[in-house]
């Protein structure tokens, strides 16, 4: 009895002891772990094959983002490429010269870019490509004599398409009226010529066919995007100032767009003013929703960005590439605006 | 465990000592050892800042030598530009050069390489000023003002961002740090508790046994040898000790033992010699007995009483029939009890018969409770009294002797005075007979044959106390008091059985 006793407090002993040894090795253990997550874990590291930079020049911050997103997700699931958005994650708010002289020296494997051409530009272009750097203009076709490929929407079409909604806002009250096209002056490049002669020439076509019997005055007034408060006081004299006030009002960007229905609402002009948007922000389909904006034409911006990262990969690995690629463009408006908004 | 069991209490002493010392010591090493990990990792947080400063301090250098060649062409100032190029380019070497998805390491990457072009550039200026191209050298530096710049924001970005990480990694350490005190203090805390249960299990297991032998040792002294012996279970001092606690008993219970024995043999012999004193007594009583036939004792005197009468001589008649009730009392009653008055008929029909025998020698007078005539005692007790009086106090003195009894109630009990003028006795006689060493004398001539020290054995035996006879006197000539105590209440209830 007592000797059973006896192994029965050395049993309790020994486990006393081993648990306690147990508990001060987790603690150590967790110490330990507290002092790794205690450092900063350096993500997982990938090693890429190519490195690509997009360039642009700072407008329209939704739409590139949602292009920079399409083009990093690219390179990194099916191009062995890292992308990089050059530029946002310096302190500096540089030119696009600039960024393209940045990324020369860095040594990237390819560049896209949205920019207008100017002289400047175009040596800089003419280095890269001396250098063996492929270059892919996206959206903006301005350097179409250095660039590889060409990703973006067909203005012509895209004139069409802003032409036929026009068209059906005029039908649903018929009479004399105003259109006015919001024009980026910065903007050197040809693509948003094409597109308002794509959508003259359309608009004239449908007023041939229908026997459209009243005035459609169509105007395009330039603004220059690069400053905030210019085309805040552009919108506002067309607005207020110059008396008879455009019926139907078309936006080329997306910063436009939202620059223009709040000044619609600041001067109450919801209802008589209508606006054709550019892209699709939170505040666009909200707009959208609210009957501020009638309708916006969205650009596939992840398309965009993937089908660049293809196109550099593509001209990387054969030296040949084609020229165009085309993007989807889709049509919002109050019918759909419902599938796009998140919930 | 057997090891343990069988190591003396100095050797387990210093094994606790020495777990319990390794164990705070091993504890505390772990805590400062992650203390000074940890200090040092702290050190570290903010290495790579540090080192993007010297990249631009080196970087800015270059520059301002470069830029001080091209304004002064001293041969002083293109060393410094080499030293401060060379330097540089050594720091260039620490900077990642690989594609990744670590966007910093890719700022890294783009320093390096927008750095080197810079380099390239510089080494072209500072040869065009020796060529003195002025042209070219003018050009070059504009083009290294402009990288100089770009890199100087792609550094400075990069500390910016390195800085944040490192901050967020120092907040973190510093938390680290402070949950780790807290870790820590649980830690000693908890081999505090161990280290208390530890030294609780090592003492308990020394004491333990030592309170338990204390408690059996306390069991034995006050007399239970009977107690379980004490289990040897370790062969330290206190087992010593308690093995020979364990013989002692043993010993000392094998001793009572044979005491014990020893004290019943001599009982036994004690009961064989009473036996025989008893066989011997009754040997002799038979003898009497055998001498006197009673009836035919009876009938005798009876025919002289009546013979006596016949012949008209009323004093021996008398005598006889005193003689024959006396004779026939002895007989009958020696082994059962009387009343009182029975009891001092007796002591009547006895003086009587003396008187004739002496020529009325003795005055006998009695003072009695007549209430207490019909209690019950012991048959035979008054006479070997008066007797005793008769033969041993009164005899032969000069003066003229009586013998006087009283029978008179006190609260508790009845006392029976006989007292006597006669000579008295010395308080050493008294002390003798009470204590029964007179030894019973040869019957004589004149006695009954039952002494005093007979009468008060069975008095005590009878009423079952000691206190029951007394002897007073005040010495030599001076009389004789003897008294018995009866108690009521015995009297009460043997008189009812």
């Amino acid at each position: 009895m007592a000797e059973r006793n006896e192994k029965k407090k050395m049993t309790a002993v020994l486990l006393v002891l081993l648990l306690t040894g147990l508990g001060i090795y987790g603690l150590v253990v967790f110490l330990g772990r507290l002092q790794v997550t205690a450092m900063e874990s350096p993500k997982k590291n990938e090693i890429y094959g190519a490195y690509y930079v997009l360039i642009e020049d700072g407008h329209d911050s939704t739409l590139w983002d949602s292009i920079y997103e399409g083009a990093r997700k690219e390179g990194e699931e099916n191009c062995n490429a890292y992308v990089e958005y050059l530029g946002k994650n310096l302190t500096a708010d540089y030119t696009v010269q600039d960024k393209l002289r940045i990324a020369i020296d860095s040594g990237v494997d390819g560049i896209i870019l949205n920019g207008g051409s100017s002289e400047e530009t175009d040596r800089l272009l003419e280095e890269a490509v001396g250098k063996g750097i492929p270059v892919v203009t996206a959206l903006d076709d301005s350097a179409y004599n250095l660039r590889k490929c060409f990703v973006g929407v067909n203005n012509y079409i895209l004139g069409q398409e802003y032409s036929r909604l026009c068209f059906e806002l005029l039908s649903e009250n018929p009479r004399d009226s105003r259109v006015v096209v919001l024009m980026d002056s910065s903007s050197t490049g040809t693509g948003k010529n094409t597109m308002f002669w794509g959508m003259r020439e359309t608009l004239d076509e449908k007023i041939r066919e229908t026997g459209w019997g009243y005035e459609i005055k169509v105007q395009a007034v330039s603004i220059d995007s690069s400053n905030a408060f210019m085309t805040e006081e552009t919108i506002r004299k067309l607005l207020v100032t110059e008396g008879e006030h455009p019926d139907i009002l078309i936006c080329l960007s997306e910063t436009d767009t939202r620059r223009a229905y709040e000044a619609v609402v600041d001067y109450i002009k919801v209802g008589e003013v209508r606006i054709l948007g550019y892209y699709q922000s939170d505040g666009i389909l909200d707009a959208i929703q609210k009957k501020i904006i009638s309708s916006t034409v969205v650009v596939d911006g992840e398309q965009l960005g993937r089908f660049c990262v293809q196109a550099l990969t593509e001209y990387r690995e054969t030296g040949y590439v084609n020229g165009y690629f085309p993007i989807d463009t889709y049509v919002i408006d109050e019918t759909n605006v419902g599938q796009y908004l998140v919930p | 465990m057997k090891k343990w069991k069988n190591l003396s209490i100095q050797l387990k002493l210093i094994a606790a000592f020495l777990l319990t010392f390794f164990l705070i010591f091993f504890v505390n090493l772990i805590l400062y050892a992650n203390i000074n990990y940890m200090s040092g990792r702290i050190d570290q947080v903010y290495q790579s800042n540090s080192s993007l400063n010297e990249l631009s301090e080196a970087l800015s250098a270059v520059h301002g030598s470069m830029t001080e060649y091209l304004n002064v062409k001293s041969s002083d100032t293109l060393d410094s530009y080499y030293r401060n190029s060379q330097e540089l380019n050594g720091r260039l070497q620490e900077l990642n050069t690989e594609i990744c998805s670590d966007e910093l390491l890719m700022m890294e990457r783009n320093i390096r390489n927008m750095t080197l072009e810079y380099l390239h550039i510089t080494d072209e200026a500072t040869q065009a000023k020796r060529g003195r191209n002025i042209e070219k050298y003018r050009l070059r530096y504009e083009e290294a003002v402009e990288r100089f710049e770009y890199i100087n924001t792609y550094i400075y970005s990069l500390n910016n961002r390195r800085f944040k990480t490192n901050t967020n990694s120092y907040e973190a350490l510093a938390r680290a740090l402070s949950r780790f005190e807290l870790v820590g203090t649980v830690i000693l805390a908890a081999a505090g508790v161990l280290i208390t249960a530890l030294i609780y299990a090592i003492t308990k297991s020394i004491t333990g046994p030592l309170s338990h032998l204390a408690l059996r040792a306390n069991e034995v002294a006050e007399g239970n040898l009977e107690v379980d012996l004490v289990p040897v279970r370790s062969m330290d001092e206190v087992g010593i000790v308690t093995a020979a606690f364990n013989q002692m008993v043993s010993s000392i219970r094998i001793h009572m033992e044979r005491i014990k024995e020893n004290m019943e043999k001599e009982a036994a012999m004690k009961e064989k010699e009473l036996m025989m004193e008893g066989h011997l007594k009754d040997a002799q009583l038979k003898y009497l007995q055998a001498q006197i036939n009673p009836h035919f004792l009876f009938n005798t005197l009876n025919a002289g009483a009546q013979l006596a009468m016949m012949e008209g001589a009323d004093k021996t008649c008398l005598f006889v029939e005193n003689m024959a009730d006396f004779f026939r009392y002895n007989v009958k009653k020696i082994n059962q009890d009387a009343t009182i008055r029975e009891e001092l008929e007796l002591v009547d029909s006895y003086l009587y018969i003396l008187n004739v025998r002496f020529g009325g020698e003795i005055h006998f007078r009695k003072q009695v409770d007549e209430t207490l005539l019909d209690l019950r005692v012991p048959s035979m007790i008054l006479q070997p009294i008066v007797e005793n009086a008769a033969n041993y106090g009164i005899r032969g003195i000069d003066w003229e002797g009586w013998i006087e009894l009283l029978l008179y109630r006190e609260p508790e009990r009845i006392c029976i005075s006989i007292r006597d003028n006669g000579v008295g006795m010395s308080k050493e006689k008294i002390r003798e007979i009470m204590e029964g060493k007179v030894r019973e004398a040869d019957l004589s001539r004149n006695s009954t044959g039952i002494g005093l020290g007979n009468v008060i054995s069975r008095l005590r035996l009878y009423y079952n106390r000691e206190e029951v006879f007394e002897i007073q006197s005040d010495g030599e000539g001076k009389g004789t008091q003897v008294l018995l105590y009866l108690p009521l209440e015995d009297i009460a209830e043997l008189g009812k059985q």
